[in-house]
């Protein structure tokens, strides 16, 4: 807790989860700085999904409260913690499959601008140049026509991206961004990411379970071990640290990895 | 699109060639297919667009129905004071009904809309004094131009058409677009700023308004209401008629409700046992082209 | 005051066990067609439209039969044989022929293929028996009445509590104590899983169908003693069915227990002290139900 309040984009402070007799989330508390580019990792049912859906929304916290930017966003739903510039992509890649590519875009855009309570103009022709521009940043070049859910793996990840930088966000939360691509792909898909988000000047936090991809790109490493946080650092800290190392021996390659 | 365009203008034309050709009661068959190609588009804005199952749908209709007659034999309005209050109080059913369907999805908001349809049904069986009971409402004068049948269905072809094209728009707007995205994947939507929530309570005021709105007008068709259109075996109607003709797409409804109204019309005529025929072609419909009469030449949904 | 509710009858014992009597036997009735739509939902998430209309087959072949086989006890318990087997036929044959291919499609084409089979069903029982109410006598040595603390009361009644009980006992042991009641029970959890693990599942489906068809055929051959027997019996029937799956929760079979004992309560002395509105309370009850408490008293959360 070196730095001032204001530059803290994320700031958790002592948030609990139970789920009956389980502690999802244990007194967690961490500060996400402006522009970092944050990993949070951790073995198998440590708690980040959980963390990252209380984070966005979609859980709330028994006790605790999250700040984004000084404003207290705690239990506030989703679709109002996009309008206030968080946006988040899924573990499972989760986009609009049955409307098409250009659609996606659009109606993330339209959601942007709160123009979705127009129920008389044709959507079919609004922001089209800023769909264009999305498609670019992320480097999707597939007929905006297409139906979304006939793309690959890789361009709905894209896809994904390009739908939650839209909403212009000052925080951007990426659940398990390489999930499912094969092992040569996850570091230009992250580097790509990596570019992007220093480009725009979002703050990202992001879980992974590949520790070259993490250590390739993270500004910060948080340490999620069985709901609590052990370890909030930089990365060549976190790898050098005898208490991360211990909690994760037993699953060699990431050991060896750190 | 040619092809499109062309089967529009064939419609327009037998559209206003119809009532001075047809004889009465064939222009009282295309009175009811306009009221009713509006009672399915209505319903597939919520089956097919907002992917909520509202089988109670029925009960916009009614009310719609209803509030005309009683407007008019209680409260002494005359037609078109009726009419456009009625699908006012529609709506009002509509806010209420969507409200509590809201939290809901899936099996259980369609059993909450068809619980309160057949609240509404018994109720009106009740108040006889109010809802005429078993007997329903009759008489209800209109006067003026639309006091003939041919001039009530051209009133009623004008609202119907103009209604149709609210509805058209409002599919594809960006409320439509919000809509159909909610269907698809509500998680997404509310991560993207959708307030997934009041966009269906809002469709289910829009739904029931314009359900409200055909109601009426078949009641005023009839110059009478009658409380089985509240009954559970009321339910099936707008459904049958949006899947007959696909509920994929904004026609699809539109081309079920008179497929739907000509099938009743001539079945009726021929036998009493009208309803066998109804059920296996519905049976047939669903096991053999699902995706409804639209999908013979449509690839996939617009 | 009477017009709504009466409430002299409470200080008389006799009447209150009476309708307290008759409510159970009610209940009994109803538990049979409940379990059934109860067991179907749970396993295939279809809401069988149909089955008070299948219900109304069992009670029209056992009319068949006791007039076929003489008024006799024995001719009575064949009717019943008959009613039941030909019922789980049928229910058999429906859901291989129709309902199998349907389980992937859309909720709304699951709906319209039952509701399709509520019109065939309706006017196919017109067509073989005629439009009119038929009816047949309690058979001998249940048509006597008997005095228990003071109270007359029919054996009939008697015998349907007793032979629902046994029903209610033979149930819960295939369900609880039969490896095919544990497959079923974990189908209505996650059919998914169950198939992954090479259980077959769509043979499951079938047998469960064909068994909650036969439940109901058998309630309507039970119920073909004391009830009119015609082509609209099955829609009382099928209405308080929802209720009480609403009431104990779509899936659970001690839920439609419960379920039906209140609904046959409510029944019993709904007319009783609500002469004129008896017919509202149940939807009133089933609206509230699902705005509070969707999935009723012992259903899972969806």
């Amino acid at each position: 807790m070196n730095h001032p309040k204001s530059e803290a984009v994320l700031r958790v402070v002592e948030v609990n989860k139970r789920f009956g007799g389980l502690r999802a989330s244990n007194n967690i508390s961490l500060d996400v700085m402006q522009g970092e580019f944050h990993a949070i990792i951790g073995p198998n049912g440590a708690g980040k999904s959980t963390f990252f859906n209380l984070i966005s929304g979609f859980l709330k916290p028994d006790s605790g409260r999250i700040f984004m930017a000084g404003e207290d966003i705690t239990g506030r739903p989703p679709y109002r913690l996009f309008h206030a510039g968080l946006s988040r992509t899924f573990q499972i890649t989760s986009i609009f499959a049955e409307l098409d590519v250009l659609e996606n875009l659009q109606i993330a855009l339209l959601s942007y601008h709160r123009r979705l309570f127009d129920g008389f103009r044709t959507a079919r022709h609004m922001e089209l140049a800023e769909c264009e521009r999305l498609l670019d940043l992320v480097g999707l070049y597939v007929e905006s026509g297409r139906q979304a859910g006939t793309l690959s793996h890789g361009d709905q990840k894209k896809l994904e991206l390009a739908v939650a930088l839209a909403g212009k966000p000052r925080l951007l939360l990426l659940d398990e961004p390489t999930a499912g691509m094969a092992a040569n792909e996850r570091l230009e898909a992250i580097k790509t990411v990596h570019r992007i988000a220093k480009q725009l000047g979002v703050t990202v936090v992001f879980t992974e379970h590949d520790m070259q991809v993490v250590f390739s790109v993270a500004d910060r490493i948080s340490v999620l071990h069985q709901g609590t946080i052990i370890a909030d650092d930089i990365p060549e800290a976190i790898r050098n640290s005898p208490k991360v190392q211990q909690i994760y021996l037993g699953e060699t390659d990431e050991a060896d990895a750190l | 699109m040619r092809a499109q365009i062309t089967i529009g203008l064939v419609c327009a034309a037998v559209a206003l060639v119809a009532p001075f050709t047809a004889s009465e009661f064939w222009v009282f068959v295309f009175i009811e297919m306009l009221a009713f190609a509006l009672y399915a588009v209505s319903f597939n804005l919520l089956l097919g667009y907002g992917g909520m199952l509202a089988f109670g749908h029925a009960v916009f209709f009614g009310v719609g129905a209803y509030a005309v007659a009683i407007l008019m034999k209680k409260a002494g309005l005359d037609a078109l004071c009726a009419i456009l209050l009625a699908p006012l109080i529609s709506a009002v059913a509509g806010a209420i009904i969507g409200y509590f369907c809201n939290r809901l999805s899936g099996i259980y908001l369609g059993m909450l809309t068809f619980a309160f349809q057949m609240l509404a049904y018994t109720v009106v069986l009740k108040s006889y004094s109010f809802t005429g009971g078993d007997d329903g409402l009759s008489g209800l004068k209109i006067t003026g131009f639309a006091a003939s049948p041919r001039g009530f269905y051209l009133v009623t072809l004008v609202v119907v058409a103009v209604a149709l094209l609210l509805l058209w728009r409002l599919v594809h707007s960006p409320f439509g677009l919000a809509l159909r995205a909610q269907r698809g994947n509500p998680n997404r939507s509310v991560a993207l700023g959708i307030n997934v929530s009041l966009h269906r309570w809002m469709t289910f005021v829009i739904a029931a308004l314009f359900a409200g709105l055909a109601g009426g007008l078949f009641a005023l068709a009839n110059q009478s209401v009658f409380p089985g259109w509240l009954n559970w075996n009321a339910t099936a109607t707008p459904i049958v008629m949006a899947i007959l003709g696909g509920m994929n797409s904004f026609f699809g409804p539109i081309i079920g409700s008179i497929i739907y109204v000509l099938m009743q019309t001539w079945l009726t005529g021929l036998t009493e046992y009208w309803a066998l025929f109804l059920g296996t072609t519905i049976i047939l419909i669903v096991m053999l082209l699902p995706n409804g009469v639209m999908s013979l030449w449509q690839g996939r949904k617009p | 005051m009477a017009f709504f509710s009466t409430f002299d009858w409470i200080g008389d014992p006799v009447v209150v066990l009476r309708q307290f009597m008759a409510g159970l036997a009610n209940g009994m009735l109803l538990f049979l067609v409940a379990a059934g739509l109860s067991l179907i939902f749970g396993i295939s998430r279809v809401v069988n439209f149909a089955h008070g209309s299948i219900f109304m087959l069992g009670a029209y072949v056992a009319f068949t039969i006791v007039n076929l086989a003489g008024q006799s006890l024995l001719a009575f318990f064949l009717a019943l044989v008959v009613s039941t087997s030909f019922t789980f036929l049928f229910g058999v044959v429906f859901e291989i022929l129709f309902l199998r291919r349907i389980y992937r499609s859309p909720q709304a084409l699951q709906l319209l293929v039952t509701f399709g089979l509520v019109l065939i069903l309706g006017d196919a029982v017109r067509l073989i028996w005629g439009p009119e109410e038929n009816s047949i006598v309690v058979p001998p040595n249940l048509d006597g009445v008997v005095h228990p603390f003071g109270v007359s009361f029919p054996v009939y009644r008697f015998a349907l509590i007793a032979a629902g009980i046994a029903i209610c006992i033979g149930l819960w042991s295939l369900l609880y104590r039969s490896r095919w009641g544990t497959l079923v029970r974990a189908a209505t959890v996650d059919r998914e899983m169950l198939q992954a693990l090479g259980v077959d599942v769509r043979r499951l489906l079938t047998t469960v169908f064909g068994l909650g068809a036969g439940l109901a055929g058998l309630a309507g051959g039970l119920a073909a003693p004391i009830m009119s027997i015609g082509p609209g019996m099955h829609s009382q029937v099928l209405v308080d069915a929802f209720v009480i799956v609403v009431i104990g929760g779509m899936g659970s079979l001690p839920g439609a227990l419960i379920g039906a004992l209140v609904v046959g309560q409510a029944n019993a002395f709904g007319t009783l002290a609500f002469p004129s509105f008896a017919i509202v309370i149940p939807f009133l009850v089933m609206t509230v139900l699902l705005i509070f408490r969707p999935r009723g008293l012992l259903g899972k959360p969806e």
